[in-house]
């Protein structure tokens, strides 16, 4: 009934009401010549309300004539009859097609760009070299020309290895990939000794070039030389250098203590809300509040953006909020043993990123001590193989 | 006479094929979900419509249909579609 209905919607209907002894015999009659009438209502045991087809309806003088009824029409529903009256609304119409005018004119031109994938450069420096480039909000969009973006973008900064600028829209998404600094590479002529990187005790070695200094097990500090380039002969020829090349991993161990309270601080929202919303018209954004901050001491935050698109094309309007939840910060205590635990965690997490890329751990000891009824020590000793070799040239 | 060896022969066709029997003589077909909605196949005409009460002529007896807000939402020339809060229905002659 549901597509019956939209069906004839696009193709207009009319409410009618059937007056007459009576009008079951009408319906009879409209039914035996294929007249689509639907949604009937008795208003009485002589009125009954319908609606039917434009199509059915011209079809009807006959049926009328036939049983003797009178029809009267209430309301003309549908496309067609919308048209109709807009038509009688000539300044709307014209205000209408000024809108869609407008936003046909409007979404010609860039009003958003997106960056994603910057590390180390800053999306302030890569905006000022696009708007250098010829992108920036305002720009006409047809003038846009992606690959000599691309070209010219990568030209221009040296420190971006892969560009992509799509555009959907009034909306250009520019995608970057930074290029990796190439690593230290020693020429094959230049002589090195490789030293200790950090303090350990020696637990395998490869020494594919140089003479080595330390044997297994021995406990290095940082600096000491492992492996010397320079090699003396015992015959009495003239000491040579060369470019030392090993790989030494060493037991290093890693050791903090921290202290900790038993009282975590726990939050909890309150229900207080606030809501904050920004309009973004064609590369204007206009707030819609007069205070930028949150009233609460304590909040969190969440920002969504909502785009006007149409098939998937950034129209250029669009809305940015922001809910502010309150919230309140409560402290309980905990016990010695949890508390000691994700202190463990933590501590341990920084040792993961004081030890090299190739650093594997080998164990982990845990210890804490009470200082008061409200705090705790804890220790951490990890233990980590880890390749220390590091070149040192030779001047 | 005639009419009711008619009858007795698509009756007993229908229960020796096993096909039902609306398939092969022209008997209503009454289709009630809930007591919400009422589809009635193969009638022949409507004899009155109320709000509280709709008769349905087929082609051997009436049919009743009691209730309350009773509406016709669709209607062709074989099948008729009521919905509104469905009491009763009645079969009689």
């Amino acid at each position: 009934m549901l597509f019956t209905r939209l069906f004839q919607f696009f193709r207009g209907y009319l409410v009618i009401t059937v007056t007459g002894k009576y009008p079951e015999r009408f319906l009879n009659v409209c039914a035996g010549r294929h007249i689509l009438i639907w949604d009937l209502f008795p208003c009485s045991s002589t009125v009954l309300r319908c609606c039917i087809s434009n199509r059915g309806f011209r079809l009807l003088p006959p049926v009328v004539k036939k049983t003797n009824v009178q029809v009267k029409i209430i309301k003309k529903c549908g496309l067609p009859a919308l048209f109709d009256r807009l038509k009688q609304r000539k300044w709307f119409l014209a205000g209408l097609g000024t809108f869609f005018l407008l936003l046909i004119v409007l979404n010609q031109f860039i009003w958003k760009i997106e960056i994603t994938g910057c590390e180390t450069v800053s999306v302030r420096d890569l905006r000022a070299a696009l708007s250098d480039c010829g992108l920036k909000v305002g720009t006409f969009r047809p003038f846009l020309d992606e690959k000599q973006l691309q070209n010219q973008m990568l030209i221009k900064m040296p420190e971006l290895a892969w560009l992509w600028a799509d555009k959907s829209g009034s909306k250009v998404t520019v995608q970057v990939k930074e290029r990796v600094p190439k690593p230290a590479i020693f020429d094959e002529n230049d002589y090195c000794n490789i030293i200790a990187d950090k303090d350990g005790v020696i637990a395998s070695m490869i020494v594919r070039n140089g003479a080595p200094m330390v044997e297994l097990g021995d406990t290095v500090r940082r600096g000491d030389m492992l492996v010397s380039g320079l090699i003396v002969s015992e015959k009495g020829v003239e000491p040579r250098q060369i470019q030392a090349d090993a790989e030494i991993y060493a037991r290093v161990w890693y050791e903090k203590t921290k202290a900790y309270s038993l009282w975590c601080p726990k939050k909890n929202e309150t229900g207080k809300v606030e809501k904050k919303h920004t309009l973004h018209l064609f590369g204007w954004d206009l707030n819609l509040f007069f205070n930028g901050q949150a009233s609460f001491a304590e909040y969190t935050e969440e920002v969504s953006n909502r785009e006007l698109s149409f098939f998937g094309k950034y129209l250029g309007l669009g809305v940015t909020s922001r809910v502010y939840r309150e919230e309140v910060t409560t402290y309980e205590k905990m016990s010695a043993e949890s508390v000691a635990q994700s202190g463990a965690l933590e501590l341990e997490a920084m040792f993961d990123a004081e030890a090299s890329d190739n650093g594997q751990k080998k164990e982990s000891k845990m210890s804490y001590t009470v200082l008061d009824e409200d705090t705790i020590e804890v220790t951490v000793v990890a233990e980590y193989i880890e390749d220390i070799a590091q070149k040192i040239r030779i001047e | 006479m005639k009419k009711k060896k008619e009858k007795t022969v698509a009756a007993r066709l229908s229960g020796f094929l096993d096909i039902p029997l609306d398939m092969v003589a022209d008997v209503p077909r009454v289709t009630l979900s809930d007591n919400r909605e009422l589809t009635v196949e193969n009638y022949k005409s409507i004899e009155a419509y109320e709000p509280e009460e709709i008769r349905l002529r087929s082609k051997n007896y009436r049919i009743t249909i009691s209730g309350n807000s009773l509406q016709i939402v669709a209607i062709t020339d074989d099948e008729i579609l009521i919905h509104g809060i469905i009491s009763g229905v009645m079969l009689g002659s």
